[in-house]
C-alpha cells in the first residue's frame, strides 16, 4: 500500500505541468488570471478531498477510492480529446512572439539605461547572500517547524477520534464502522478548520501585522498552536475538538504567511526567487517530516500531541529570537549606506523614467501628426466609410482577412501589443495573403488602380479593428507607401 | 469586436480539463485523509492481540472488551496509527520526486503526454489502493 501511494504520488505534479500549460496557451497578460485558478484548484482539491473523501465512505471505506479512479478514467478521456499541444493548436508563434518582445524590451532597457542596470544588479549581489545570512536560517527553521506541526496534527486528528474516550467510536464498533464515523466528522472539521483560517487571514492577521509586526504575529500564533496542540489529546468529547480547531485556525492563519514577508524583506531584483524558496523548501520538509508525528504512537496516545506542540513553541522561539535580533553595528552602518545607495539609484532611475515618457509622448503626438498627413497621400480605397462605393468591398475585405486569420489563431498576436507589430510588422503566411488579395475584385485601369492589386499589404486601419497592418518580409515601409499611394 | 473570445476557445477548453486533473492529482493525497487510518487497519488484517474483525457480533462480548483492553491489543492499535504517517510520506515524497522529473519529461516529450501519463498514475494510484 505504501508502495502504491508512493507510486501514486509519483505522477502527481500535474500542478506544474498546468503552469507550463499556462506559459504555451496565454499572453503575459492573461497568465496571473490562469494562475490564479490553478491555484485556487489546489487549494479547493485540499480543503474538499476530506470532505468528499469522509461523505463518500459512509457508503464504505473503499467508495472514495473508486470513485476518484472513475473520475481519473474521466478527466484522462477529457485530456485525451481536449488537451492538445500549443504547437498543435496553432499558438507556436505566441512563445516566440512573446519572447521578441521580451527581448525587445531588454535590448530597450540596455540602450535607455546606459550601464545603470548593471550598477544596479552589482549593488544587489553584494547585497545579500542567503546561506551565509543566520536569519534565514532563523526563519526557514520557523516555518520548518510551523508547517511540521500543522501537517502532523491533521495526521494525527483521524487517529484521536478513533479514541473512544471522545465519544465518537465506541469499543463495540467494528472496524468499518469506526471508519465511517471518523470520516464523518472529519469531513465535518476540514472546512470549518479551512474557513475559519481564511477568515482568520483576512481580519485578523493583517490588523495583528499591522500593529505588532509581522514576527511578533508568528510569535503569537506559534504559541496559540502549541496551546491548542497540547490540549487536544485530553480533550473530554469530539465536540471540544471545534474550539481546538479554531485555536489552530488562529494560530496557523497568523504565522504561515510571516516566512515569505521576511524572507521578501532580503529579496532584491535579481534574487528574490532564490531567497523565497528557501520558505518553499523549508515547507516541503515540514509537509514530509509532519506525518511522521503518527510515531510517537509508539510509546503513547498522548506523546505525539506534546511533541506537535513542542514543535509549534520551537517555531514560536525561532520568531522570537529573531525579534531579539541585534545586527553588529558595522553591518548596521554597511546596510545603511547601501540604503542611501539604493535609494539614490531609485531616484535616477525614476527621474530618467519620466523623462523617457515625455519623450515617448513627444514621439506620439507626433506620429498622430504624421499619420494625418499620410492619409492625405494614401489611395482613400483603403479607408471604409471615408470612399463611398468602395465602402462594402472594403468591409468585405477586412471581414475575409479577419475570418482567415481567426482561423489560424493569429488574431491575438496580431491584436496585442499593437505598437510592437506596427513596428516589426508580424510576418503572415505568403498564401494566406494572396487568399485575401484573390478576393478583391479586379482593378479598374481608368481610376489607376493596378497598383492596388500588385500590392502585398494591406492596412486595415479603420476598419473597424484596431491598427494593424500585415506585411510580407522584405517590404520596406517606403515601397508599401508608394503602393498606397494616389496616382498621379 | 470580442476578437479573444471566440478565438481562444479551444485554449480555454484545455485550460478547464486541465484544472480537473489538477483537482484529481491532489485529491490523491486529502481524499483519503479521514480514511487512512481505519483504512490501514482494515489492510493489515487484525492487530495481534485484539478480537478478530470477522468474529465481529460472534464473539462473547465481555470476551472482545477485555481482549480490546489489553495491553498488547493497545500496543499494536498505536503501531497501525504509527503506520499511517509512513502513507502520507510515502506520497509527499513522491510528490516532491514528481515535482523534479516531471518537467523535464514535459519539455522532452510534449506536456500533452506529461498530462495523460500523470492523470494515468493517479488513477492507478486510487484503482491499486482500492483494491488492496
Amino acid at each position: 500500500m505504501v508502495f502504491i501511494r508512493f507510486l501514486g504520488g509519483l505522477f502527481g505534479g500535474t500542478a506544474t505541468v498546468a503552469s507550463a500549460f499556462v506559459v504555451d496557451l496565454y499572453p503575459q497578460k492573461e497568465r496571473g488570471k490562469q494562475f490564479a485558478k490553478i491555484g485556487i484548484s489546489a487549494i479547493s482539491a485540499f480543503t474538499l478531498g476530506p470532505s468528499i473523501g469522509g461523505g463518500l465512505a459512509q457508503f464504505g471505506l473503499r467508495v472514495p477510492l473508486f470513485v476518484a479512479t472513475g473520475f481519473s478514467l474521466l478527466a484522462m478521456v477529457a485530456a485525451y480529446i481536449y488537451v492538445q499541444n500549443a504547437e498543435d493548436l496553432g499558438l507556436a508563434d505566441r512563445k516566440k512572439n512573446d519572447d521578441l518582445v521580451k527581448n525587445e524590451k531588454d535590448v530597450n532597457i540596455v540602450v535607455d539605461g546606459v550601464g545603470e542596470k548593471k550598477d544596479e544588479e552589482k549593488i544587489e549581489n553584494e547585497t545579500f547572500v542567503a546561506w551565509k545570512e543566520i536569519r534565514v536560517w532563523i526563519i526557514s527553521a520557523q516555518t520548518m517547524f510551523t508547517t511540521l506541526s500543522f501537517n502532523g496534527v491533521s495526521s494525527l486528528m483521524a487517529l484521536l477520534l478513533l479514541e473512544p474516550r471522545l465519544g465518537v467510536v465506541t469499543t463495540e464498533d467494528s472496524v468499518e464502522v469506526q471508519g465511517r464515523k471518523v470520516g464523518l466528522w472529519v469531513s465535518a472539521f476540514v472546512p470549518a478548520l479551512a474557513v475559519s483560517q481564511m477568515v482568520v487571514l483576512l481580519t485578523l492577521y493583517p490588523q495583528v501585522e499591522k500593529k505588532f509586526g509581522i514576527l511578533t504575529s508568528g510569535f503569537i500564533g506559534t504559541t496559540i498552536m502549541a496551546g491548542a496542540l497540547v490540549l487536544m489529546p485530553y480533550l473530554p468529547s469530539a465536540a471540544y475538538l471545534f474550539i481546538t480547531q479554531v485555536l489552530l485556525a488562529i494560530g496557523n492563519g497568523l504565522s504561515t504567511n510571516v516566512s515569505s514577508t521576511y524572507l521578501s524583506k532580503f529579496a532584491g531584483k535579481g534574487n528574490a526567487a532564490q531567497i523565497l524558496a528557501w520558505g518553499t523548501r523549508a515547507d516541503t520538509v515540514g509537509n514530509i517530516l509532519g506525518p511522521f508525528l503518527t510515531y510517537f504512537y509508539l510509546i503513547d496516545s498522548i506523546i505525539p500531541f506534546w511533541f506537535c506542540g513542542i514543535f509549534a513553541m520551537c517555531g514560536s522561539l525561532m520568531s522570537f529570537s529573531l525579534l531579539c535580533f541585534k545586527r553588529h553595528a558595522s553591518h548596521v552602518a554597511v546596510d545603511e549606506k547601501r540604503g542611501e545607495e539604493r535609494t539614490s539609484l531609485i531616484k535616477a532611475r525614476k527621474e530618467h523614467a519620466t523623462k523617457m515618457k515625455e519623450l515617448r509622448e513627444l514621439h506620439e503626438s507626433n506620429r498622430e501628426e504624421e499619420a494625418v498627413l499620410l492619409r492625405g497621400k494614401i489611395h482613400p480605397a483603403f479607408y471604409r466609410g471615408l470612399y463611398g462605393e468602395y465602402t462594402e468591398q472594403m468591409t468585405i475585405l477586412s471581414e475575409h482577412l479577419y475570418q482567415e486569420l481567426r482561423k489560424k489563431n493569429h488574431m491575438y498576436m496580431l491584436g496585442s501589443g499593437v505598437e510592437q507589430i506596427r513596428q516589426n510588422a508580424v510576418t503572415a503566411h505568403k498564401d494566406l495573403i494572396s487568399k485575401v488579395i484573390n478576393s478583391i475584385p479586379a482593378p479598374n485601369a481608368d481610376t489607376g488602380d493596378k497598383e492596388f492589386l500588385d500590392g502585398v499589404s494591406i492596412f486595415l486601419s479603420e476598419s473597424g479593428h484596431e491598427e494593424w497592418a500585415l506585411n510580407i518580409p522584405g517590404m520596406t515601409p517606403d515601397a508599401l507607401i508608394n503602393l498606397m499611394k494616389i496616382p498621379h | 469586436m470580442p476578437i479573444f473570445k471566440n478565438t481562444l476557445s479551444k485554449a480555454d477548453q484545455c485550460m478547464a480539463v486541465l484544472l480537473a486533473c489538477v483537482v484529481i492529482d491532489l485529491m490523491g493525497l486529502s481524499l483519503t485523509i479521514p480514511i487512512l487510518a481505519n483504512f490501514a487497519r482494515l489492510v493489515q488484517g487484525d492487530a495481534p492481540g485484539c478480537p478478530p474483525a470477522a468474529l465481529d457480533g460472534i464473539m462473547n462480548e465481555t470476551v472482545r472488551l477485555t481482549m480490546l483492553a489489553s495491553d498488547e491489543c493497545q500496543k499494536s492499535v498505536n503501531e497501525i496509527k504509527a503506520n499511517t504517517g509512513v502513507l502520507s510520506t510515502a506520497y509527499a515524497i513522491a510528490s516532491f520526486i514528481s515535482t523534479l522529473w516531471m518537467p523535464v519529461f514535459s519539455d522532452r516529450f510534449g506536456r500533452r503526454l506529461a498530462i495523460l501519463v500523470s492523470i494515468f498514475g493517479s488513477l492507478i494510484g486510487f484503482l491499486g489502493q482500492g483494491l488492496t
